[in-house]
């Protein structure tokens, strides 16, 4: 049809997601779903179709839709200012499966019912008005080939499974979670993850913080020393970090809904982003997490990529097409797609706070007076990845290295790379482990896998409290 | 279009499958077509076609039910066997009757469709964006943007009798201005390509922008601001969500939970919900086939109702008002309905007042015009504390005037409150686009004066 590039993704995906709420199913819910996306370049134009008559091996249903997505691409012809190129990748031909000790998919249905049933009883028991805990398990079973010789075949599983406990009284109400509040911490493992967690054993817990935070007295206003927790940190290191440094992001690409970034070209390479202890990375090699993967989704092989060295801005993350725009020989591999039937855009694999060299205990143990910030709660951040501001779940008072009185809605606000400067240490590889996510971007919407690694850190002299009603 | 006479055809199929179980098949089609433009290039072209299966399977007795997703049409059988199959598990469901055949609406032919949409609008939008660009650039801002079209049916019917139809066509155009230190913004939303006009939004997106440039800084505190319908549709949104849901006034987790015919905001607001109306973007029923009725959330600031689903109105003892809400099955690939089977108003309207702009701006000695909200987040639920960043032109008025642009600022507020301070109501209401941009409802609103907004931050832009 005479597009110059071709590629295409088969993706059958498997999910399974459960909640009870109050003791009560409150959803069981099955996805089971297989089609097709179609990627061309016809003429320097990006053109992009999906389909999800795939199941029937109907040629001409597939035919039809690469002719979609080359008319769709002969439409850009209109207004063409410069034709699409990619960065090269040699071809690649793999069988790639993430490992999983426990298929998620074969424990019956009926135990894990039990034990959200359970979770959600002992939540209640401590006073809590709405106990609610959820497991969701999804296999994606992708096939990538592209008109330039690869084949790619990848089986990605992942499970999550949390609780969340929310209390009402005294006009607000208060919630608390675990294992995080954000998507229950995904794990690119299979059963195994959920054991690990011991949701049953923190269930109590979680109810009764939940009640306690309704009367804890509101963080004061001040400025102070922070140690943020990963569940927490997680979420700073995703808004503040690597959404700043997606290349598409950077060339405007989001202008028109997500937004830029202050981050631009010419600053990679000098522009100090952060303190000496402050290094990220983007590493989808990683194992045991949702964005683990060999392959993305343009058929690049993963590698590490340093983006932060010593606190200096040394990389971004980029696809094919921003690679090329960039002057890079080689695209960092940072592309996925939600499902098959959304384009790939750039995505953050695994981008992550290296660890340091200090224990937690000791991290905690040289605070003098401080705050420990843990779980997200709400979060927003401008336009341009500068203004952040988070409220966690929950702080804690620390004095002379102790922690003391807990305090709810614990706002802190910074300015992003002011923050990344005020980190004097992160914990070691002992603390540091990898939380899955989701993130919406683009349009239209990709609610995508998203993952952080970071162990917990230290930040001097950060604005906590607020002047929010509360 | 595939047509009513087929898709039923096809839930029948579905239905037959249940073994004497009360079951719902809900199938939405859906051609969506998009393309993005950054700085006058387009870089994402798309055509997205399909359906999107979700069936779920009822035990009187036990009150359970499990849904089962697909995207393929032949698999309608299977979709109904396997919900089925995990329905013995779902054995304490809450109580969750299935509608009855009369709460069930069928779109008259042709209503909220535009037949220029079926054939493909891939020609289309290519010209809205040649023309975007043109008159975005003439004027000197780089031009960024999106125009979306989507054509589909929604098609709900259960094993009682119930079938609710309704083809749809949309249109949104996004065109966001870039020049140096200034930003500006606009959209238009409609159910017919020749109700958007690509040179008014470019225009207003671009003057936004000029004016908006060499912005100064201006101390975070508390200010008079007059909003813009984009800034007010956010406000609208948030107090529907977390006020307006049957489940957060049952649990006391809202706003309205205990107030009902109380004072909860000022005398000028009075806020609806209407998915039948054409000024907004109509969603007829919804996710479990339920017609929405017009609801009245708030008059003239006295608290009125929740909206309902089958699911809160049997915990009442009323009836829905179709209110489980219905997602694009394009964005959100979720299994419907939601875990936590919410109740949301997703055509929510403002009445207008009779102040003009100018009104507003002259009546406002010291303070910002607002034009459009970022980012924004819950902070906390039953006071509906928010916050946000300004964004695409902020403004300073001083003295009755429009003094000149300012940077960006974070605000963190309780929409309560400040909904409580309401001066003046614009006299022209706009519809605006939900908080992605990609939903299927709208929110129509006028611009609002309010007393104070709380600002607690500044950026660098």
């Amino acid at each position: 049809m005479g597009a110059v590039y071709g590629d295409c993704r088969v993706v059958h995906r498997q999910k399974e997601s459960l909640s009870v709420k109050n003791a009560a199913v409150e959803s069981l819910s099955i996805t089971d779903d297989i089609g097709i996306g179609i990627r061309v370049i016809y003429e320097g134009c990006w053109g992009f179709a999906s389909t999800t008559r795939v199941a029937d091996k109907s040629r001409d249903s597939l035919e039809k839709c690469v002719k979609r997505a080359v008319d769709t691409a002969k439409s850009g012809r209109f207004v063409r200012r410069r034709p699409v190129e990619l960065a090269p990748e040699p071809a690649h031909v793999c069988d790639w499966e993430r490992p999983v000790e426990i298929d998620p998919f074969g424990v019956d249905l009926s135990t894990k019912l039990e034990l959200l049933t359970r979770c959600s009883q002992a939540m209640l028991s401590q006073g809590a008005r709405v106990g609610r805990a959820t497991l969701s398990f999804r296999r994606d079973r992708q096939v990538f080939a592209n008109t330039e010789g690869s084949l790619i075949s990848q089986v990605l599983t992942e499970s999550s499974g949390g609780l969340r406990a929310t209390a009402v009284g005294f006009g607000r109400t208060k919630t608390r979670s675990y294992p995080g509040s954000i998507g229950d911490d995904v794990q690119g493992k299979g059963w195994e993850a959920i054991l690990e967690r011991d949701l049953l054993r923190h269930a109590p817990q979680v109810g009764a913080e939940a009640v306690q935070l309704l009367s804890a007295r509101p963080c004061p206003e001040m400025t102070t020393d922070v140690i943020i927790a990963p569940s927490q940190l997680v979420l700073q290191i995703h808004e503040s970090f690597a959404h700043a440094v997606e290349a598409d992001r950077v060339l405007g690409h989001e202008a028109d809904f997500a937004g830029t970034s202050f981050v631009s070209p010419a600053m990679v390479g000098n522009f100090r982003y952060g303190s000496e202890c402050v290094n990220f990375f983007a590493d989808a090699t990683i194992p045991g997490s949702r964005t683990s993967y060999m392959y993305d989704d343009e058929g690049v092989e993963t590698r590490r990529v340093d983006l932060v060295r010593q606190g200096v801005l040394v990389g971004l993350t980029t696809s094919r097409e921003t690679a090329r725009l960039l002057g890079l020989d080689r695209s960092g591999g940072c592309t996925r797609a939600e499902n098959y039937f959304n384009i790939p855009l750039v995505r953050m694999p695994n981008v992550s706070l290296a660890p340091g060299d200090v224990s937690f205990e000791d991290l905690l143990s040289s605070t003098e007076s401080g705050l420990l910030l843990s779980e997200s709660g709400s979060y927003s951040i401008d336009d341009r990845r500068l203004n952040f501001q988070f409220c966690p779940e929950v702080g804690w008072i620390i004095k002379n290295g102790v922690l003391t009185e807990m305090v709810r809605d614990p706002i802190y606000s910074d300015m992003t790379p002011l923050f990344w400067r005020k980190c004097d240490a992160v914990a070691n590889e002992k603390d540091w482990r990898v939380i899955g996510h989701s993130c919406g971007k683009g349009t239209p919407n990709q609610d995508g896998r998203v993952a952080h690694g970071t162990a917990h850190a230290r930040f001097r002299g950060v604005r906590v409290g607020g002047r929010a009603e509360r | 279009m595939i047509g009513r006479d087929a898709l039923e055809q096809l839930a029948t199929r579905g239905l037959e499958r249940s073994e004497g179980h009360p079951a719902e098949v809900c199938l939405d089609a859906f051609d969506y077509r998009l393309t993005r433009f950054s700085d006058g290039q387009v870089h994402q072209n798309l055509s997205m076609d399909g359906m999107y299966i979700t069936a779920r399977v009822f035990d009187g007795a036990r009150s359970g039910s499990a849904c089962l997703s697909v995207r393929a049409p032949e698999r309608i059988e299977e979709a109904v066997s396997r919900a089925l199959a995990a329905l013995r598990y779902a054995d304490v469901g809450p109580e969750r009757p299935m509608p009855r055949p009369e709460q069930g609406y069928v779109s008259p032919d042709g209503s909220f469709v535009d037949e220029t949409m079926l054939g493909g609008t891939d020609r289309w939008r290519a010209e809205v964006v040649q023309r975007v660009v043109a008159a975005v650039e003439g004027r000197g801002p780089h031009a960024y943007g999106r125009v979306i079209t989507e054509a589909g049916e929604r098609l709900v019917a259960n094993t009682g009798g119930l079938v609710s139809y309704a083809p749809r066509t949309r249109c949104d155009l996004y065109v966001t201005s870039i020049w140096d230190t200034g930003y500006g913004a606009s959209d238009r939303h409609a159910y017919r390509t020749a109700d958007i006009d690509p040179e008014v939004a470019a225009s207003e997106s671009a003057q936004t922008c000029i004016q908006a440039r060499n912005p100064k800084p201006l101390p975070a505190s508390d200010y008079t601001v007059v909003l813009t319908p984009y800034a007010v549709a956010d406000l609208i949104a948030f107090i529907g969500q977390l006020g307006a849901d049957a489940n957060a006034v049952q649990e006391g987790r809202s706003f309205l939970a205990g107030k009902a015919g109380e004072p909860v905001l000022s005398p000028e607001i009075t806020i609806w919900d209407d998915g039948l109306d054409a000024a907004g973007r109509p969603t007829m029923f919804d996710a479990e086939g339920v017609k929405k009725d017009p609801v009245t959330i708030v008059r003239d600031g006295l608290a009125v109702g929740p909206v309902h689903n089958q699911a809160t109105a049997a915990r009442e003892g009323c009836r829905s008002t179709g209110h489980l809400p219905v997602f694009s099955p394009v964005t959100r690939a979720f299994s419907s309905p939601q875990p936590g089977y919410p109740a949301l108003p997703q055509n929510l309207f403002l009445a207008p007042g009779r102040a003009s702009v100018a009104d507003m701006v002259r009546a406002t000695e010291m303070g910002l015009l607002v034009r459009g909200l970022h980012y924004t987040r819950v902070v906390e639920p039953r006071a509906v504390v928010i916050t946000g960043m300004t964004r695409n032109g902020l403004f300073l008025i001083k003295g009755g005037e429009i003094a000149g642009p300012v940077k960006n600022l974070r605000f963190t507020d309780s929409y309560v409150r400040v909904l409580n301070g309401v001066s003046h109501v614009g006299r022209d209401a706009q519809t605006c686009a939900d908080a992605t941009g990609d939903g299927l409802g709208a929110i129509r609103v006028p611009h609002l004066r309010v007393e104070s907004l709380r600002f607690t931050g500044t950026t660098d832009f």
